[in-house]
């Protein structure tokens, strides 16, 4: 009798017992599995979120570059034929030589401006003879500009792939323009190195300079990125390239590389 | 029942497990400051159950060990889920259960005896852990701070403790009935298992919480 009591206990304990650890069990996996949801769904609004960022950027940019290009058109078409139509007027005005000299002077100044800009906003030499034509020349010009500083640029021109795009040559374009923008800025560099080689695998662009030394994630920490330097990533992102930045004992090497398949 | 001895004897080794690991941990200057609370309880259960084995050699009553490690694993849970549940209303209420809890141990103890098995306080303690266990998991929702909770220690400890206290709930409630025989003596295998299970859990934990060095 006593052992049929015993064993009627021992099922009650038992019953109660597996109940327990079971329902604990649920709970736990529960808690578990909707956590794990709701982690999820916070992800995909955080991805959104940076997807929309994205877009803002890149939407911004586009209209930048629209825009540039209209100003640069206006400023070349426009005032362009203006001044050369004043420089034909001065020509055949009756004033005296030493005022022609002069107008024509100043003239001559403001028309090569006029240039200068439209060409910094739309490098017509970039679509015309291509990346490595455009960087040379650009890296020439501001030789010419800060004769203090030493540029020097190095090329190995290949026939490049036909994933080449205009976009692709415009990105590595401004991010160079950026690149020794920012050198020229705030470096205190005194000598600036680029490197730019196209072949049938992508473009791989190397600008080193012996400033100061500047790792964008160290920049961060002090502060927001600049705007500058959130495009340069922009634009790498929009056409699937990269950008390394290296510390170097004096100064730093950027490499930017872009490959076709 | 000869299994039953070995299971309680490997129990009473593994108890040093999270001690061990916990001391390296210390010595490495890696131990997680937050995990504190549970080492101590480790500690405390690793030292009642000696005390236990030590009085129980000598023919000495054990259930004043017994009163003495239930107040105590009370009072450093309560720490642990201190530093584990943000809400603030918890927080200002943290002093008034450690005075109710101690008040209650002390009359409870002084009303049964420190010769008889303190089930009572044992079923506060469970009361008392499961409440909080299931606040932590409210939190879990309500504050979503936690990236991933496979990955998080505390998620593992307190499922860990949810699952032992819960388990051992029954037992804790027929302790009389296995003394007087009415409850056969295999049920401590539930209670035997689920703490070679805690302190294996416990040691995993600590392990995966410990500071990591970049």
């Amino acid at each position: 009798m006593d052992g049929k009591n015993t064993n009627n206990l021992d099922l009650v304990f038992a019953i109660i017992t597996v109940g327990m650890i079971l329902l604990a069990l649920g709970i736990i996996a529960s808690v578990f599995l909707y956590q794990q949801k709701l982690q999820k769904r916070k992800e995909q609004i955080k991805n959104l979120e940076i997807d929309y960022q994205k877009d803002l950027v890149n939407s911004s940019i586009e209209a930048r570059e629209m825009e540039q290009r209209r100003i640069a058109l206006e400023l070349h078409d426009d005032v362009g034929s203006t001044l050369t139509a004043i420089k034909f007027a001065i020509a055949a005005a009756p004033i005296s030589t030493d005022v022609k000299k002069n107008l024509n002077e100043n003239l001559i100044e403001a028309i090569q401006k006029v240039r200068r800009i439209s060409n910094e906003l739309l490098p017509s030499i970039l679509e015309e003879l291509g990346l490595i034509a455009a960087s040379v020349s650009l890296v020439g010009k501001l030789q010419d500009q800060i004769p203090t500083m030493t540029f020097d640029i190095q090329s190995v021109q290949d026939p490049p792939s036909e994933a080449q795009s205009k976009e692709v040559n415009l990105a590595m374009y401004r991010v160079l323009q950026e690149l020794l923008n920012n050198i020229i800025k705030y470096s205190g560099a005194t000598t600036v190195r680029v490197f730019l080689q196209q072949n049938e695998q992508g473009l791989q662009l190397m600008v080193e300079d012996n400033g100061s030394g500047f790792i964008p994630d160290d920049h961060k920490e002090r502060s927001r990125p600049t705007l500058g330097l959130k495009n340069m990533k922009i634009r790498m992102q929009q056409i699937n390239g990269s950008m390394k930045y290296t510390k170097l004992q004096q100064g730093t090497r950027v490499e930017v590389n872009w490959k076709s398949n | 029942m000869q299994l039953l001895i070995y299971l309680y004897n490997l129990n009473v080794w593994l108890h040093f497990l999270p001690i061990i690991l916990g001391g390296i941990l210390f010595t490495l200057k890696r131990f997680p400051s937050f995990l504190l609370p549970i080492f101590f309880f480790c500690c405390a259960a690793t030292a009642s159950d000696l005390i236990s084995v030590y009085c129980a050699s000598r023919g000495i009553h054990t259930d004043a060990v017994n009163h003495g490690y239930s107040i105590l694993e009370a009072l450093i849970l309560l720490l642990f889920f201190q530093g584990l549940i943000q809400s603030s209303r918890f927080q200002r209420m943290v002093p008034l259960l450690f005075d109710c809890i101690g008040l209650f141990t002390v009359v409870y103890s002084i009303s049964v005896g420190l010769n008889k098995f303190p089930s009572v306080q044992i079923v506060v303690n469970t009361v008392m852990v499961i409440v909080l266990v299931l606040f932590y998991f409210y939190e879990v929702f309500y504050y979503e701070h936690m990236e991933n909770l496979s990955t998080d220690s505390r998620f593992w400890i307190v499922s860990m403790l949810l699952i032992s206290y819960v388990g051992n709930f029954a037992l804790d409630l027929m302790t009389e009935q296995t003394i007087t025989g009415d409850l056969s003596i295999s049920v401590y295998y539930v209670n035997v298992i689920l703490t070679i299970m805690t302190s294996f859990v416990f040691t995993f934990t600590l392990w995966m919480g410990r500071i990591r060095t970049t």
